[in-house]
């Protein structure tokens, strides 16, 4: 028995190539195997994010649909090679819809295309999966660069809405504070 | 109406509404307990007051007081009778499960009767297999062997059940309400297809299914829990704990096709 037919859009057009990158000095990666948690947590921490505890940190990247990351490919005076540089990851329900989180492109690298050339791999990437709806929460900061980027906020005035509580807070500040 | 992509991600109160079935008093809600108290409301549906095991052996989802995390940890979600319902050819329960196994024909069925376009069936069947949590209302022919009595009673009840959920409900079952999330097991997660069959909304079920999620994730400290709310929803759930856009954070789709 047939599905009903979807039409596909296109994925986003990668505006700069991993050629190009990698002339540039990095690459991307697929997948959290090869991402230390540690380094991470150092990540997050420049960009503002809470450090998280290690081993929930290395839960959720198990428990995630997508990673991508940029890696040092050579030595440089910013960063020794293997450095991680960049992360963005999404969850999902590997169908119907996915969920873009910690997006971070480190400050020194910053203001170089990392951040947008994370979002075009990781939503071309969803895309070409099939996942009709691709999903983020932006800080009002970003949320231009992801409109660039063919994101739309409160479409048709669809909200993102979140739970509040003091208790889900104190868990949050638990979460992030634990080392 | 809205788009496929708007309806999907909401519970569907507004049709209920639109339909002038009920004014949906989402705080009155006919079963769930606070704090101790229970609260009934006589209506056409026989009415037990399980919920507050559920809900009023801790604070009250919503509620702003501090509460250790291991107050959760003795709760059983996995199978409540929400009420019973006196039809035509008898008795019929309606039952909560959590890790509930689903049908996604039953499941787009559903969707149709609220007005939600349809989706591959091949596409629903693979997300409900891979959704971090399926909490599902059933409305069953008996109650639950495991079904979890009022707080003040001391039966302890037989154990039949698997606790680790993830049965199905038995034959002759029809499905008539669903929340499903994704996660990462870890921080955060995501709320989806939040319905419940109009031929029960406006008595509190969407509520019961959102707090239920909810409580289970809470429990197992994951706590950014975030959804989608149609414009005319919002209010449901920022009625049951959550918040629009906090600290300015906006929800953003990537070429929403609607």
């Amino acid at each position: 028995m047939a599905d009903t037919l979807e039409q596909h859009l296109p994925p986003p057009p990668i505006s700069k190539s991993d050629a190009a990158f990698l002339e540039d000095g990095v690459e991307f990666v697929w997948g959290a195997e090869g991402v230390d948690v540690g380094e991470l947590n150092n990540l997050f921490e420049k960009v503002g994010f809470p450090r998280r505890d290690p081993a929930r940190l290395a839960l959720a990247l198990q428990n995630t649909y997508r990673t991508v990351w940029i890696r040092a490919a050579r030595k440089s005076r910013l960063a020794r090679e293997g450095a991680l540089l960049g992360f963005a990851r999404a969850t999902s329900d590997g169908a119907l819809s996915a969920v873009i989180w910690d997006v971070a492109v480190a400050p020194a690298w910053q203001r170089g295309g990392l951040g947008r050339a994370l979002i075009e791999r990781l939503t071309a990437s969803l895309v070409t999966d099939g996942i009709a709806t691709i999903t983020l929460y932006a800080e009002p900061n970003v949320v231009a660069l992801y409109e660039k980027l063919g994101f739309v906020a409160d479409p048709d005035g669809i909200r993102g809405v979140a739970y509040q509580s003091k208790l889900a807070r104190q868990l949050q500040m638990a979460n992030g504070r634990r080392r | 109406m809205a788009c496929s992509l708007a309806s999907s991600l909401s519970a569907p109160l507004s049709p209920c509404q639109r339909a002038g079935v009920r004014p949906s008093s989402v705080q009155q809600s006919l079963w769930l307990a606070q704090r101790g108290s229970q609260r009934f409301r006589r209506r056409e549906l026989a009415c037990q007051g399980f919920l507050s095991g559920l809900f009023g052996s801790g604070p009250a989802v919503a509620d702003e007081a501090a509460a250790p995390a291991e107050d959760y940890s003795s709760e059983n979600l996995d199978e409540v009778l929400l009420t019973e319902v006196e039809a035509a050819g008898g008795r019929r329960y309606i039952v909560y499960r959590n890790g509930a196994v689903v049908d996604a024909a039953a499941l787009e069925q559903l969707c149709d009767k609220v007005g939600w376009p349809r989706r591959p069936l091949n596409k629903v069947q693979a997300a409900l297999a891979n959704s971090f949590l399926v909490s599902a209302l059933f409305l069953e022919a008996q109650p639950p062997a495991s079904s979890t009595e009022d707080a003040s009673s001391s039966d302890s009840g037989s154990s039949n059940s698997n606790g680790g959920g993830g049965a199905a409900a038995p034959p002759g079952s029809r499905l008539i309400g669903l929340a499903r999330c994704t996660s990462d097991g870890a921080f955060n997660a995501t709320i989806w297809d939040v319905l419940v069959d109009p031929e029960f909304q406006g008595q509190g079920l969407g509520k019961a299914l959102v707090e239920g999620m909810t409580r289970t994730l809470l429990r197992r400290e994951i706590t950014n829990i975030t959804l989608f709310a149609d414009a005319n929803v919002v209010n449901f759930y920022t009625g049951l704990g959550y918040a629009a856009d906090p600290e300015g954070i906006k929800g953003m789709f990537w070429h929403p096709r609607f």
